[in-house]
């Protein structure tokens, strides 16, 4: 009898011990750490202290400010963030952070609802546009990874169904050039990235061969492919927290039949190739492709065919511009998200007008009211 | 600052605990006072005001009360009237004044208007606990507290201050002049903060998801049974999140020396809603009986009379969780309920097998959570459609997402909120000679903290430069 409550005390000893250790250890641990400013994995700037002013403090933001701040700071965050992912995994779930773990380390990004009158409105918005600058615009939406990865998915998954939604969107667009990609794209996990949320330079020919046989009535040129990096760890690996997944590869497409390209941006900036072998050294490098996300982005190439495009377009368009520049002499795309002028005056009567979106993005994103 | 942030557990909590021991005895309750204040201004920088003024004023009103308690009853009433009404408007201004100005003005009547105030945190429970203390005096059920500092530290102590439970004064009146503190009270009291934390972090938060994600669902991706889903998930997250904040008021209590009362007893395994209410935020239940049900004649002047005390009760229940009509609804739903069983149904349900008892009881439970949930009354009772079949679905493909993803966790929701899951653990605990305890605490602590951290994770997946 004396024995078990002495061996009582002594758990109660080491429990105290582990608690209040764990708790004062992690304290000074986060208190010491040096701070970093940007969280590589979430590719965003961490939040910087509170404000101290008295004005900040009464304003009853500050609690929740500190509490950013603080777990923004919280040492060894990507650990805890594995972590919790791993829990998940282990707990049978099949997401995290509403990311599919899919059969041979592929990381799919969920697209289980939208907004309707988000989707009604880019519909309007575009039929509005090419009315009112009397064109026909092409419509490119490419299904998102959950469509092409289906094969993939784990048991249970339900999204979507993408293919009435590009029906339903095609019916209501019906005065635009529709393409019909999933005529020719089947559902091909490997038409995407593993661990990014954009469709890889396979998937991206397939659009490209859709548009030579849909808009500019001409066959596809052939082009070989070159691995410039194999180390893209993309979106759909820092959502999900799945850092034990394997990275994809990058790579080069290249023509049959050689061109040189010159891409001059909003800011000034200015490339001699349609790649940023700069941002092969950064986490997205996805941004590769044409430099990324620009409000403005001006494709100039040595194919003197007098052709030019306007493209609005999210960033599923980048990796369709190796091919499609080799179709044109100027492409000029524009990313409403960022750019807010008028987009008509980009045009004239000679251009083809496109729009390129990945179809969650287009069904979701409400910077197409910028259009005008 | 709420216990499920890594500001409570990585700053704030170390800093209390230091300091709290370092001191002498007859400090800690200047500590406690002044570190719950610290607490509550965290949040609250300008009300933290309004709660100092609420613990003067009734400190002094029961020093009047007491004075004159036993040498001129009516005058210590009339005390006792003025604080009440006090309390009453102190509590009914911010809470519910926009909410009164805002039917007024449905109706017509312009002569208010609401201010939009916030509703300072907290302000639900400690007006309650604060009343407790007049009363009490009053009735001889407790001896004045001579000490501002330590009757403070009653009112604003910041394990229950947010989210109860509504302690009162005389039960801890004992222990805010002498408390002892064991290695063996601070350890339980780990054990049971731990058991809150792991509830509301890893089970109130995660099912929370699971039926935001449903309501979320359009009509036509809806279903009977995901709509069930839902509403038990959401009857889940409302009792882990609840019952998790008390473990942890408890738990820090214990750690601190306290003994609060329990709040909640497994209140999902009753077989009848009058066995639920027994069980179910009992401190709420307890101040309600003992402060509004008994003193209105309870059930000592016939049936009738009972009729209406237990309605105006429940209205009051009902009127306290929010000022919104599908908080009122949802009181008065239990309190018809409540008759019912008394006049007849007990009897009935008495003599029924314990699985219909069992039936009877969550189906009416998770419907009224519905009611609960949705401060748009029109769209509870539309959820409830769609848990009928209204859009003639019974099941398919986001069902069974649902159910596939959340196996796991909507199993230990189930088990865990039945005593058995905690019986087994304690006799595991004893058979692996006690290491159980320690291992858990650790492993929850850290995956807890996993998923805390997480909640803040958000990468963007359009960064521009």
């Amino acid at each position: 009898m004396k024995r078990k409550t002495l061996k009582k005390s002594v758990v109660s000893t080491v429990n105290i011990i582990a608690f209040v250790g764990l708790i004062f250890g992690f304290s000074i641990w986060n208190a010491l750490a040096p701070k970093k400013t940007v969280s590589w994995n979430e590719n965003r700037t961490l939040a910087s202290p509170p404000s101290l002013s008295i004005q900040h403090i009464l304003s009853g933001r500050f609690d929740d400010d500190f509490e950013t701040w603080f777990s923004d700071h919280f040492v060894n965050r990507d650990f805890w963030i594995e972590l919790k992912s791993l829990t998940r995994r282990a707990s049978l779930c099949i997401e995290n952070n509403e990311i599919y773990f899919a059969r041979g380390e592929r990381l799919v990004s969920r697209f289980a609802s939208f907004r309707q009158e988000t989707l009604d409105a880019n519909i309007d918005r575009i039929q509005e546009f090419a009315a009112e600058n009397h064109v026909q615009a092409n419509v490119l939406l490419v299904p998102s990874a959950v469509w092409g990865a289906k094969a993939d998915l784990p048991f249970g998954a339900q999204d979507i169904n993408q293919d009435a939604l590009l029906k339903e969107i095609q019916g209501k667009l019906s005065d635009q050039k529709w393409i019909p990609i999933t005529d020719t794209m089947t559902r091909d996990p490997g038409n995407y990235f593993r661990t990014d949320h954009h469709w890889n330079e396979k998937g991206a020919y397939l659009g490209y061969e859709a548009i030579c046989r849909e808009v500019l009535g001409r066959q596809p040129q052939k082009f070989v492919t070159e691995c410039v990096n194999e180390n893209f760890s993309g979106t759909m690996y820092s959502k999900s927290g799945a850092f034990w997944t394997k990275p994809d590869r990058i790579y080069r497409i290249l023509p049959e039949k050689p061109f040189t390209a010159s891409v001059s941006f909003d800011d000034g900036k200015t490339l001699n190739s349609l790649y940023s072998e700069e941002r092969l050294q950064e986490k997205d490098k996805y941004t590769f492709y044409i430099d990324g996300n620009h409000a403005l982005t001006s494709i100039h190439t040595s194919n003197e065919n007098h052709r030019k495009a306007l493209i609005i377009k999210d960033s599923y368009s980048h990796i369709l511009m190796p091919y499609l520049a080799a179709e044109y002499e100027e492409l000029t795309l524009v990313d409403l998200r960022y750019y807010h002028q008028p987009v008509s005056g980009l045009m004239d009567e000679t251009t083809d007008l496109y729009f390129i979106y990945s179809l969650d993005n287009f069904a979701e994103d409400p910077s197409l009211a910028f259009l005008r | 600052m709420v216990f499920s942030s890594l500001t409570f557990l990585y700053a704030y909590l170390p800093i209390v605990l230091a300091v709290y021991f370092a001191v002498p005895l007859r400090w800690r309750n200047l500590v406690l006072l002044i570190v719950s204040l610290f607490f509550y201004g965290w949040g609250e920088p300008v009300y933290v005001l309004i709660m100092i003024a609420s613990i003067i004023i009734n400190w002094l009103f029961g020093k009047g009360i007491s004075a004159y308690r036993d040498k001129d009853r009516k005058r210590a009433g009339k005390l006792l009237a003025v604080c009440m009404v006090f309390n009453l408007l102190l509590l009914g201004f911010f809470k519910y004044f926009d909410f009164f100005a805002e039917n007024l003005n449905a109706l017509g009547l312009h002569f208010i208007h609401p201010l939009h105030l916030g509703l300072p945190i907290g302000i639900s429970f400690y007006t309650f606990q604060t009343m407790s203390y007049p009363i009490d005096l009053y009735r001889h059920d407790t001896d004045p507290q001579k000490s501002l500092v330590s009757f403070g530290a009653y009112v604003c102590m910041f394990p229950q201050l947010i989210a109860g439970p509504i302690v009162r004064y005389t039960d801890i009146a004992k222990q805010l002049n002498s408390r002892t503190i064991t290695a063996e009270g601070f350890s339980e009291g780990i054990l049971r903060f731990m058991t809150g934390l792991a509830k509301k972090v890893l089970l109130a938060n995660s099912v929370g998801q699971v039926y935001e994600s449903i309501a979320a669902l359009s009509v036509s991706q809806q279903s009977a049974l995901t709509a069930w889903l839902g509403a038990i998930c959401y009857t889940f997250q409302i009792y882990y999140d609840f019952s998790g904040y008390s473990d942890m008021a408890i738990g820090l209590g214990r750690m601190l020396g306290f003994d609060f009362l329990e709040n909640f007893n497994y209140p999902y395994i009753s077989r009848s809603i009058t066995e639920f209410w027994r069980r179910w935020h009992m401190s709420l239940s307890f101040w309600f009986r003992d402060y509004v049900y008994i003193p209105l004649g309870g059930n000592r002047l016939g049936m009738r009379r009972q009729i209406f005390n237990i309605m105006v009760v429940w209205l009051l229940t009902g009127f306290w969780h929010g000022a919104s009509w599908n908080f009122v609804l949802w009181g008065v739903f239990y309190g018809i309920v409540l008759i019912m069983e008394k006049v007849f149904l007990l009897r009935h349900l008495s003599k029924a097998p314990s699985v219909v008892c069992h039936i009877y009881t969550m189906v009416l439970v998770i419907l009224n959570w519905v009611i609960f949930a949705n401060t748009d009354i029109s769209r509870g009772f539309s959820f409830i459609g769609l848990m009928f079949g209204s859009n003639g679905q019974l099941a398919n493909g986001y069902t069974l997402f649902y159910l596939r993803d959340h196996i796991i966790l909507l199993l230990a929701a189930l088990v865990a909120c039945t005593p058995s899951a905690r019986a087994r653990l304690s006799s595991l605990n004893i058979r692996s000679g006690r290491v159980l305890a320690p291992v858990l605490t650790v492993v929850l602590l850290i995956i807890c903290t996993a998923f805390i951290v997480d909640a803040s994770y958000n990468p963007f997946l359009y960064f521009r430069f």
